[in-house]
């Protein structure tokens, strides 16, 4: 137990990194990385997440049981007070934050399992692995759950069929266009502002081709699934628990997703109606 | 604004309907699926209802979070789940990233008046939200605290007679 740190800092990163990445709170995390290093012994560990990134030290072995109080790191067992072992520092970058419950649920039960004792150390970063490397499902039915949902929403929001079809084929295309650029790393703004763009062109082309339709629907249901909505619930919370940097931040992120989402259709629209265009 | 049954039952069904394809899109487990579609549209019912009835938005969005807050608790505990993961799906109605949209877009198109509007009553919605899901959130832990504490002593009470 004494000599696996370096598979628990293994586990810790991956684990910590899964449930930021994938939609979890930093509180969320902050909880599983302690409820690990409780569990490998080591309940003196300091965890700091943001939502980029989760910083973690390692206290060294010492194996109290604390229960559900945090350890205090004043008890002579720990050897961080008589010097003795030494504390290890691991930090983990987050790059990308989606939403992908599936990994976070899988995440969140392999972690469960070591600390009720029911996987190992070892079975726990084979997992994690597994979990990381997992594929993320098809692009194109992806887009088609896309669009079918924008489609509906702009039902809801008092448009009629023509409105459906629209949507769909505009939130279809929009996801279709955010996949190819999944891999790069200015995967967020190029989603939203190309997004934006995407969606207005397609909307404006619509709605002038066949004359018909109330074109800020369209748009507002095509936009269903880049809205920061969740983001910003996010923030709120966060910063509610306590997490005041990573409140800001999370906040800081739903106002430029906003913006380039406004900018890339405002920038549509407005070179539409530049050009003489009747937007009804 | 009126509401006739038959147009909040035709939003019901949509609603669910496209909580379903959001739930695939972000990938929720499936058995959890139908439960959550059936409660984001109950969010958005009791959220029409409320505004139909000239209640002010603020508390619209406040109890057409808590119908989620409260379910996604349950559900929870029952599938052994984070509640996360049955708030996300169903929030989605109820959280207004359209307002939040329209701030941005009066602000780009340079109607300053109405970005001051949409971004009051954008940040005041959110706020009810977040205060709906943080008290269902430690109502929900203490209830639990206190019913394994309760179950705890009654099992040491049982071991200790027997």
């Amino acid at each position: 137990m004494e000599n696996d740190t370096v598979l628990l800092t293994e586990v810790l990163g991956l684990a910590g990194m899964l449930i930021l990445e994938n939609g979890g709170d930093t509180h969320r995390a902050e909880e599983t990385a302690e409820r690990i290093c409780a569990a490998a012994g080591r309940p003196g560990s300091d965890v700091l997440a943001l939502p980029t990134g989760i910083m973690i030290t390692i206290a060294p072995y010492c194996n109290k049981k604390t229960g559900n109080r945090p350890c205090a790191g004043d008890c002579m067992a720990c050897s961080r007070s008589t010097g003795d072992g030494e504390p290890v520092t691991l930090i983990r970058r987050v790059k990308k934050r989606t939403i992908n419950l599936e990994k976070l649920e899988l995440a969140n039960r392999a972690a469960r399992a070591f600390t009720d004792g029911k996987a190992s150390l070892p079975e726990t970063l084979t997992r994690l692995r597994e979990i990381d490397t997992q594929s993320t499902g098809n692009k194109y039915i992806d887009a088609i759950y896309s669009g079918l949902s924008c489609g509906l929403f702009s039902l809801l929001f008092g448009g009629g069929w023509f409105e459906l079809i629209c949507a769909f084929l505009c939130g279809f295309t929009a996801q279709l266009v955010s996949s190819v650029f999944q891999h790069s790393s200015i995967y967020q703004f190029a989603r939203n502002f190309i997004g934006g763009v995407v969606i207005a062109s397609l909307a404006v082309l619509l709605t002038t081709f066949f004359g018909m339709g109330n074109i800020n629907i369209i748009i507002i249901g095509s936009l269903m699934n880049l809205l920061p909505g969740l983001a910003m619930t996010n923030a709120i919370r966060d910063t509610m628990t306590g997490d005041l940097v990573s409140g800001v931040a999370r906040f800081a992120d739903v106002l430029l997703i906003a913006l380039s989402l406004a900018g890339g259709v405002g920038v549509v629209l407005s070179v539409f109606i530049g050009l003489g265009g009747v937007v009804r | 604004m009126r509401l006739y049954t038959g147009q909040l039952v035709f939003e019901f069904i949509v609603c669910t309907a496209a909580t379903v394809f959001f739930s695939l899109l972000m990938r929720a487990p499936r058995k959890t699926i139908p439960l959550t579609a059936l409660v984001g549209g109950a969010s958005w019912v009791v959220f029409e209802l409320l505004l139909a009835n000239n209640q002010p938005e603020i508390s619209a969005y406040f109890f057409g979070t808590m119908v989620v807050a409260v379910s996604a608790e349950v559900m929870a505990r029952i599938f052994k789940m984070p509640a996360p993961i049955f708030i996300f799906p169903s929030l989605i109605p109820v959280v207004p990233g359209t307002r939040l949209y329209k701030t941005a877009l009066a602000l780009v198109e340079e109607r300053y008046v109405e970005f001051r509007d949409e971004a009051t009553r954008t940040l005041f919605a959110f706020c009810a939200i977040a205060v709906a899901l943080a008290l269902t959130n430690v109502a929900a832990r203490s209830l639990s605290a206190y019913l394994s504490t309760r179950a705890r002593r009654k099992l040491q009470k049982r071991q200790g007679k027997s």
